[in-house]
């Protein structure tokens, strides 16, 4: 069943229920008074209807018809009426006509309906009868007209107290819809102005607050990290732009003054040659970039298998060795030990082909170059010492982050994108890199993990 | 005559791939969009096709699938400004025979489309030979005019592919992919030291240079004339 779109916000849903628990609840509370009340009146007249009979009872026989009939003379009526019937049933003294055909003369009372003598109408009455000594019945009877007519207007008395109070609890309600309505519309809003770009809005907190508080809480956490990651990105988009138009300027510049100045062809060449250069430089910095942000969205996992990196260490560090030889410097790779590790394969050679590099980059001819892959418990720690001036400790930290270059590289070609694609990649790994002092040099210190066993 | 289709959307790049490989011999027509270019590839004959990535009509990757279903072997270059990892391996997945990140060096496509035309022959040959250069695959041992060549194991795997390749160059993103498996480009010029390494080694003093460089692409081996 689908409900009308108005019941299915939540604001008037609660108000709706709120009203009804209310009403229910006012009913209720009426209908236990309206309960009590009339059992104590039907009570209080039971028990004064034995109590006539017992006092009546108790009196000497031949007083009784005495009594009954000097009670009858006081006026006004009283609500009771009493009679003395001889054993045949004929009436002695008292207001009864007669003895009623259907009370059982238990001394218990009754519910009977009597003609009354004076109006000659069948009236409701609690009704009690006694055998009293040689034969003779005593008969109490007492109308309940006034207290029918008391639960009459007590019902009404409910009936009309009921109506403000079913008002009540539908303003209550329309209360409770308001306000929360106000609440959600409120949290709509901020959330608009949010998609809108305002991501320095939050949510409102309240203390002590409920679960929406809890939960709105929990967004302006989410909103704090977001808006970082904002500035971060749009740091890096500033970094990008920096690190492409600069090239490009100059490429820009060379053409230009190539256009303007070349006298022939053979003049022309090199500036074209320099110029596709620059550009080519420019790409590769758009290229590094582009693999450092698919490493970091971490989708890489397919590419996960268990393989040794010792085997890798040896074949990367071979790869090198000529480079090495060509500068003077002496490379050394021991990776015996064979460490078999989960991770991928094309991504921790791209890591330890940009640890190589720079190692041999920046070492002086005549210099040292240690790799090495050894074992710290069954954990492979992986090492890329060299011998060449060393990062400062301060610049350590920002040594992985994007287009950090210290001044030592920055005269060298490259992205200066290699060590945050080292660092991206190994965090995808859940490897953690550490950079430390040679004395002189650059240690490199990876802690990998070996394959988890199944 | 070579016949090469183009499947590419872009006028300037394409003009541009018309020019050159018009200038090389190639006979070149151009598709704008994929659902021509699946048609025009299906319905003549081609000795080869360069398909871009990303089409409008039908995505590159669809039409080289498309071709394989229907038995067309016809030699595929996909072309890709996508130069994800996993995009390659999806581009080699759908049935392309090779793949080309944009941007990428005119001569870099012309000797991949070279390779390509001119598949090497896996031939089952225990012992290749170029001129006076010998290979046995088995022993692991070359020889120039029967003076043996010490060669590393990399450098063998070198000269095997240049061999197998005889007179066709061969670019450095083809030798970091195939021997290195690299799929990226390392800041240092690697390849150009393994192969200064190689070329003393097979090019000694007084003899007839048979490797040769050329100049912003590759490299190549040729039997002297």
């Amino acid at each position: 069943m689908r409900l009308p779109e108005i019941l299915r916000r939540t604001g008037v849903r609660w108000g709706t229920l709120v009203a009804l628990a209310f009403t229910l609840g006012t009913i209720a509370v009426f209908a236990i008074a309206y309960g009590f009340g009339t059992y104590a009146l039907f009570d209080t007249i039971d028990m004064s209807v034995l109590e006539q009979i017992e006092l009546l009872s108790e009196r000497p026989p031949g007083l009784l018809p005495f009594m009954i009939t000097s009670r009858m003379q006081h006026k006004p009526r009283v609500l009771t009426m009493v009679s003395l019937f001889a054993r045949d049933g004929h009436r002695i003294a008292g207001d009864i006509p007669s003895v009623p055909p259907k009370l059982k003369l238990d001394g218990r009372v009754h519910m009977l309906h009597l003609i009354d003598s004076e109006d000659g109408r069948r009236h409701p009455e609690r009704v009690a009868g006694r055998i009293l000594a040689q034969g003779r019945i005593l008969v109490v009877a007492r109308t309940i007209d006034d207290v029918l007519a008391l639960r009459a207007s007590l019902l009404r008395a409910l009936l009309l107290a009921l109506i403000p109070a079913i008002l009540l609890s539908i303003a209550g309600g329309i209360l409770v819809a308001v306000r929360s309505g106000r609440r959600l519309s409120r949290l709509r809003l901020t959330a608009e102005r949010i998609i809108a770009g305002h991501l320095d809005e939050r949510f409102p907190v309240r203390q002590p607050g409920d679960e929406i508080d809890q939960l709105s809480a929990i967004v302006n956490r989410i909103l704090v990290r977001l808006e970082e990651l904002v500035v971060a990105l749009k740091g890096v988009g500033e970094d990008i732009a920096h690190d492409l138009r600069t090239p490009l300027t100059a490429v820009r510049a060379r053409l230009e003054r190539g256009r303007e100045h070349a006298g022939n062809l053979e003049q022309v060449l090199p500036v074209i040659d320099r110029a596709i250069a620059g550009i080519d430089q420019t790409l590769l910095v758009a290229t590094a970039l582009l693999r450092i942000a698919e490493i970091e969205q971490g989708h890489r996992y397919a590419g996960f298998a268990p393989f040794d990196l010792a085997e890798v260490v040896r074949e990367t560090g071979e790869t090198y060795r000529p480079l090495a030889e060509d500068k003077a410097i002496a490379l050394m790779v021991a990776a015996e030990e064979a460490a078999s590790i989960l991770g991928d394969r094309d991504l921790i050679v791209e890591v330890l082909v940009n640890l190589i590099d720079n190692a041999i980059k920046f070492t002086p001819a005549g210099g040292r170059v240690e790799i090495a892959l050894t074992m710290t418990g069954d954990r492979p720690l992986l090492r890329v010492a060299d011998s060449g001036p060393g990062v400062p400790e301060a610049e350590r930290e920002a040594a992985f982050r994007r287009f950090y270059r210290s001044d030592r590289s920055r005269a060298s070609k490259g992205a200066g994108l290699g060590l945050s694609l080292v660092a991206a990649v190994l965090k995808l790994h859940g490897f953690p890199i550490r950079l430390m002092s040679n004395e002189p040099g650059c240690i490199a210190l990876v802690q990998c993990w070996r394959e988890p066993e199944l | 005559m070579t016949k090469v289709l183009l499947i590419e959307d872009d006028f300037d790049i394409a003009t541009e791939v018309v020019a050159e490989l018009g200038r090389k011999g190639y006979v070149v027509q151009q598709a704008g969009d994929g659902t021509s270019g699946l048609e025009r590839g299906r319905s003549e004959h081609w000795d080869l096709m360069i398909v871009d990535r990303m089409l409008p009509g039908l995505d590159g990757l669809a039409i080289v699938r498309q071709l394989r279903q229907e038995k067309i072997r016809t030699p595929a270059l996909i072309l890709s400004a996508l130069g994800a990892i996993d995009d390659r391996i999806l581009g080699l997945r759908a049935g392309g025979d090779d793949y080309l990140i944009k941007p990428f060096a005119l001569a870099e496509l012309s000797a991949r489309l070279e390779v390509l035309l001119r598949r090497p022959v896996d031939s089952h040959e225990a012992i290749l030979r170029v001129g006076p250069l010998e290979l046995d695959l088995i022993e692991r041992q070359g020889w120039r005019s029967r003076r043996p060549l010490e060669l590393l194991m990399r450098e063998f795997k070198l000269l095997e592919y240049l061999m197998r390749r005889e007179g066709q160059i061969v670019t450095r993103a083809m030798l970091l992919e195939d021997i290195w498996h690299y799929h990226f480009v390392p800041n240092t010029n690697l390849v150009d030291v393994h192969m200064g390494r190689l070329r003393r080694k097979v090019d000694g003093d007084g003899e007839a240079p048979l490797i040769s460089n050329v100049r912003g692409v590759g490299f190549i081996l040729r039997a002297p004339a």
